[in-house]
C-alpha cells in the first residue's frame, strides 16, 4: 500500500485523524512538577486561587506534605505565577494534588478521595437544585476543598453525588455539617434614662453596671426578647452605656436574593466602585427593622457625601461576623421589604467579589432538607497510585497475551502487526474521548480490557472472511460486507446489553466506556482495519 | 478430518444435550440459591448494605486469630500480584476501630472504606434486576432483527441463557458474591456469547455451497480464535490488575466464555444444523 493511497481513503483518513485529536485531547504530560491547588483556607496568606501550580517551596520541590507543613516566617513560592513570598504562621492554609500528567479523569477509586451519595428527605428537582447550589456557595464560602456535584435519580427518588478528589471524610463533613444560620443584626446603644420605641416604650435605666428595662433585670450577655424581637445586652461598666443588639432577621426572613441587572449592580463612583443589590425579606423581618432603626440617630459622613445612621448592620453567618453595612439614614423607621445592601471596594474585582460574596451568604442559607448520607467511599489516594501502574501493566499484558493467540493462527505479522495497532488505537481512542466527558473508574477499566477483547474478536471476524477463498463469485466487498454484518450485530446485542447500565450510577462508567468503544469499533477502527484488510488479501 | 471431528459429526444430535443437561441443573442451582438466599446469587454487600475495608496488604496474615479477635466482621482474602483483606462489618460499625484493632494485631496497609446504607443497597438490587431483564429485552431485540426466523434466534437466546445460567451456578459454587461489578461484567457475557453465535449462524444460513459440517468448521475456527483471543486478554486482567474488582469480573467472563464453547459449538450448531438441514431438504424437493 502506498502512502498517497492513504491519504486517499478516507475511512484511514478519519482513523488517523481521531488518532490525533485522542493524543491533543490526553495531552500527556511525560514530566509533570509540582502540586496544585484545589481548595484554599478562608485565611490563607498564599495569594493563588485554585488551578495554579506550585513548583517548589522554599528551593524544595513542591510535595503534598511540604505544602501541609507549618511554617513561621516567609516563604519564597515558586509558582505559574512568579515567585511569590508569604508571610505564614501556621500552615499555607490550601490543599493540594499532584500536577497530572495527562488531562485523563480518573475516578475516585483510582485517584483517591472521598464520594458519598446523599438522600435528601424531600427530593423534587428544585430542592436538589437548591442543596448543590447551597453546598456550592459553602466551598466558595468556606474555602472548602473543590468538591463536585450530579444529582442521581432512582425513579422518583433523587440522590445526590458528591466526590471530593483527594478528600477526606473529615471535608465531607465539614461540606454538609455547616449550618449556614444567618443573622442580621444591629445594636442599639443606650444609657440611663433613655427611651427605647419597638412595640412599645421601653424604659432604660442602667446605674453602677445594673441593666434594668421597664423594671425587670437583664444581666450582660443576657438574651431576652422586647416585643417581637430577641436582643442580647452588652454592659460596659466603665461608661455605663449597654448595646442591646436587636436580631432583625434570620435566614428564615430572606426569601429572595435578587441578581438581575436592575436589582444587582456594580457603579464606578470616585475612587472606586459601589456595588449593590436587592433581597426580599419577609413582613415580620421589615417590620423588626423598622422598630430597631427608629431608635438610632443620622449622621453625614463627609467622605462619601452621604448619611447614614449611627449603627451599622451586622451580618453573621455560624455565629461568625462576616460583613458589617452602613445603613442609609433615608431607610430609618422604613419597613421595607426589599431593601438594598449596598458597599464599596477600590477595584472592580474587589467589588464584584464582595458583593457575590454577599449574594451567596444570603441565598445559601441552611439546606431546605435534612439529608441523609447512604452511601460513602473513602479511598486512599495511595492506594491508587500503585494501582494504576498495574492496570497499565495489565492492558499491557492483554495486549500481549491476544498477540499470541492470533499469532499461533495467522502466523503472517502482515496480519497481527496491523490487528495489535487497530486494538491500541482503540483504546487510544476511547481514552481521548473519555477527557471530553466522563471519568475512568475501575469498571471502566475492565470495559477497556474486555472491549479490547471484542475488538480483536471483530478483527478475527474480517480477517477470516476476507480470507475465506471458497466462493469464487464473492467479491471482496461483499465478503466485508458480510464480516460487517457480523460485527455490527453483535455490537447491537453489546450495547443493547449496556444500555440498561447506564441508570446504575456506579456502573455508568462501565456501560460508556463499552457503548462508545463499540461504537468507535463500528464507524471508525474496523472500517479502517478492512481497508488495511483489502490491502493485504 | 482427525478423529475428534468425525466423532463431532457422527454424534452431533447427543452431543447437544450436553449443554442443555448443565443449563437444566443450573437453573435447579440457580432456583436453590434464590430460596436459599433471596437472588440468584448471594449478594455482595453493595447490594446488602454495610462497610466493606479494603486494604492492602504487604505480607498475608493468618485470617483465624483475626476472626477470633474480632468476630463481629467478615474477612476475605483476596490473593494475587496484590494481595487485599476485604473486612466486612455492620453498616453501624465503627472503621476506625476496626482498622486499629487491625493494626494492633500487625495487619495495616493503604486502605479505601465503603460504606452502603441499606435504603441506598436496596436501590441498587432494584436497579440490579430490571438491568438485567431489560438488558436481556433488548439484546432479544436485536438478534430478531438480525435473522428475522423463530429458530435461529431462539437458539442463539438459549446459548446466551445458558451462558449466564451456568455461569451464575459456578460462581455460586465459586463462593463469588453478586455485585454490582459481576452484575456488569454478566451483562457483558452476553455481548460475548452472542458474538460467536451470529459468527456460527451467519455461515450456516448464509452460505449456501459448502456442505453443513464445512460451515460448521469454518464458524468454529472463526468462533473458537475469537474466544481463545478473549481470553488472553481476560487472564491478563485476573493476573495482573491487582485489583478484587476487576479479578472478580474476569472471572465471570473467562467462566463464562468456557461454557460458551460448548453451548455454541454443541448446542446452538445442533439445533442450527437440524433446521437448515431440514429447511435445504424441502428447499431441494419442491
Amino acid at each position: 500500500m502506498k502512502i498517497s493511497d492513504v491519504f486517499k481513503n478516507y475511512k484511514l483518513m478519519l482513523w488517523l485523524f481521531l488518532i490525533v485529536v485522542s493524543i491533543l485531547l490526553i495531552a500527556p504530560n511525560m514530566n509533570p512538577v509540582g502540586v496544585e491547588i484545589v481548595g484554599k483556607d478562608k485565611n490563607s496568606t498564599v495569594p493563588l486561587i485554585k488551578g495554579d501550580v506550585i513548583y517548589k517551596i522554599d528551593g524544595k520541590d513542591a510535595t503534598i506534605d511540604l505544602t501541609q507543613k507549618n511554617y513561621y516566617t516567609l516563604v519564597k513560592l515558586d509558582t505559574n505565577k512568579g515567585i511569590k513570598y508569604v508571610d505564614v504562621n501556621g500552615t499555607l492554609g490550601i490543599s493540594v494534588r499532584k500536577v497530572k500528567s495527562s488531562r485523563l479523569n480518573f475516578g475516585l477509586d483510582i485517584e483517591g478521595g472521598t464520594r458519598a451519595l446523599i438522600k435528601p428527605n424531600e427530593s423534587s428537582n428544585a430542592t436538589i437544585e437548591q442543596i448543590i447550589g447551597i453546598l456550592q456557595t459553602r466551598i466558595n464560602l468556606y474555602g472548602l476543598r473543590e468538591a463536585t456535584f450530579r444529582p442521581v435519580y432512582y425513579g422518583k427518588q433523587g440522590f445526590i453525588e458528591i466526590s471530593i478528589a483527594g478528600g477526606s471524610k473529615q471535608e465531607l463533613t465539614d461540606l454538609l455539617g455547616r449550618q449556614g444560620k444567618f443573622e442580621a443584626t444591629i445594636p442599639i446603644k443606650v444609657s440611663d434614662g433613655k427611651t427605647v420605641t419597638l412595640d412599645k416604650p421601653y424604659q432604660i435605666a442602667l446605674q453602677s453596671g445594673v441593666l434594668r428595662i421597664n423594671n425587670i433585670t437583664v444581666r450582660d450577655n443576657e438574651q431576652f426578647t422586647l416585643g417581637t424581637i430577641p436582643f442580647k445586652a452588652i454592659i460596659d461598666n466603665s461608661t455605663d452605656t449597654a448595646n442591646l443588639t436587636a436580631t432583625v432577621f434570620t435566614s428564615n426572613d430572606i426569601i429572595l436574593v435578587y441578581f438581575d441587572p436592575q436589582r444587582s449592580r456594580i457603579e464606578p463612583v470616585q475612587n472606586g466602585y459601589k456595588w449593590f443589590f436587592q433581597v426580599q425579606i419577609t413582613k415580620e423581618g421589615a417590620e423588626k427593622f423598622a422598630q430597631i432603626t427608629n431608635n438610632l440617630d443620622r449622621v453625614f459622613d463627609p467622605n462619601v457625601g452621604e448619611s447614614y445612621l449611627t449603627s451599622k448592620l451586622y451580618l453573621y453567618l455560624d455565629n461568625e461576623l462576616v460583613d458589617s453595612l452602613n445603613i442609609v439614614s433615608d431607610l430609618k423607621g422604613q419597613a421595607i421589604q426589599e431593601p438594598s445592601i449596598t458597599g464599596f471596594a477600590t477595584t472592580m474585582e474587589a467589588a464584584v467579589n464582595e458583593q457575590r460574596r454577599l449574594q451567596s451568604i444570603l441565598r445559601s442559607g441552611s439546606l431546605p432538607t435534612s439529608v441523609e448520607i447512604v452511601q460513602l467511599d473513602e479511598i486512599s489516594p495511595k492506594l491508587g497510585e500503585g494501582f494504576l501502574q498495574n492496570v497499565l501493566i495489565a492492558i499491557f499484558v492483554a495486549i500481549v497475551a491476544v498477540s499470541v493467540v492470533v499469532s499461533v493462527r495467522y502466523k503472517k505479522i502482515k496480519i497481527i502487526l496491523p490487528m495489535l495497532v487497530i486494538a491500541l488505537s482503540e483504546v487510544l481512542i476511547i481514552l481521548g474521548l473519555s477527557t471530553l466527558g466522563w471519568t475512568i473508574d475501575l469498571v471502566s477499566i475492565a470495559a477497556l480490557i474486555a472491549i479490547i477483547g471484542t475488538g480483536i474478536d471483530a478483527q478475527i471476524i474480517l480477517i477470516d472472511q476476507a480470507l475465506r477463498g471458497e466462493e469464487k463469485y464473492m467479491t471482496m466487498r461483499e465478503k466485508i460486507q458480510r464480516a460487517f454484518f457480523i460485527i455490527v450485530g453483535a455490537g447491537g446485542t453489546v450495547i443493547g446489553a449496556m444500555l440498561p447500565l447506564m441508570s446504575v450510577y456506579l456502573l455508568r462508567g462501565f456501560a460508556i466506556t463499552t457503548i462508545i468503544g463499540v461504537l468507535i469499533g463500528i464507524f471508525v477502527t474496523r472500517p479502517a482495519f478492512g481497508e488495511i484488510v483489502k490491502k493485504l488479501v | 478430518m482427525n478423529a475428534a471431528e468425525r466423532f463431532f459429526h457422527r454424534h452431533w444430535k447427543p452431543l447437544m444435550f450436553i449443554t442443555l443437561a448443565m443449563l437444566l441443573v443450573s437453573v435447579v442451582v440457580v432456583i436453590n440459591n434464590t430460596l436459599v438466599h433471596g437472588s440468584f446469587l448471594e449478594r455482595d454487600i453493595e447490594l446488602t448494605g454495610g462497610k466493606l475495608i479494603t486494604i492492602n496488604l504487604a505480607q498475608i496474615p493468618d485470617l483465624k486469630p483475626l476472626q477470633s479477635a474480632l468476630p463481629d466482621v467478615n474477612f476475605r482474602l483476596v490473593t494475587g500480584l496484590q494481595n487485599t483483606l476485604l473486612v466486612e462489618a455492620d453498616v453501624n460499625a465503627d472503621e476506625n476501630k476496626i482498622i486499629s484493632d487491625l493494626k494492633a494485631l500487625g495487619v495495616s496497609g493503604d486502605y479505601s472504606i465503603q460504606t452502603f446504607g441499606p435504603t441506598i443497597s436496596k436501590v441498587f438490587w432494584q436497579q440490579a434486576q430490571i438491568a438485567i431483564i431489560a438488558a436481556f429485552i433488548l439484546m432479544a431485540v436485536v438478534v430478531f432483527i438480525l435473522f428475522r426466523t423463530p429458530v435461529p434466534c431462539t437458539a442463539v437466546l438459549l446459548a446466551a441463557i445458558t451462558d449466564i445460567v451456568v455461569t451464575i451456578a459456578v460462581l455460586g459454587y465459586l463462593e463469588v458474591r453478586l455485585s454490582l461489578a459481576v452484575l456488569a461484567a454478566l451483562l457483558m457475557l452476553i455481548g460475548y456469547s452472542v458474538d460467536t453465535d451470529i459468527v456460527l449462524t451467519t455461515e450456516l444460513t448464509k452460505t449456501k455451497e459448502k456442505d453443513i459440517p464445512h460451515r460448521i468448521h469454518a464458524a468454529m475456527k472463526t468462533g473458537l480464535t475469537m474466544t481463545f483471543a478473549a481470553l488472553g486478554a481476560l487472564l491478563a486482567m485476573y493476573f495482573v490488575s491487582g485489583s478484587h474488582i476487576l479479578q472478580q469480573m474476569s472471572t465471570v467472563l473467562i467462566i463464562g466464555l468456557l461454557i460458551d464453547i460448548p453451548a455454541t459449538w454443541l448446542t446452538n450448531s445442533g439445533i442450527l444444523r437440524w433446521w437448515v438441514e431440514k429447511r435445504e431438504k424441502k428447499q431441494t424437493s419442491e
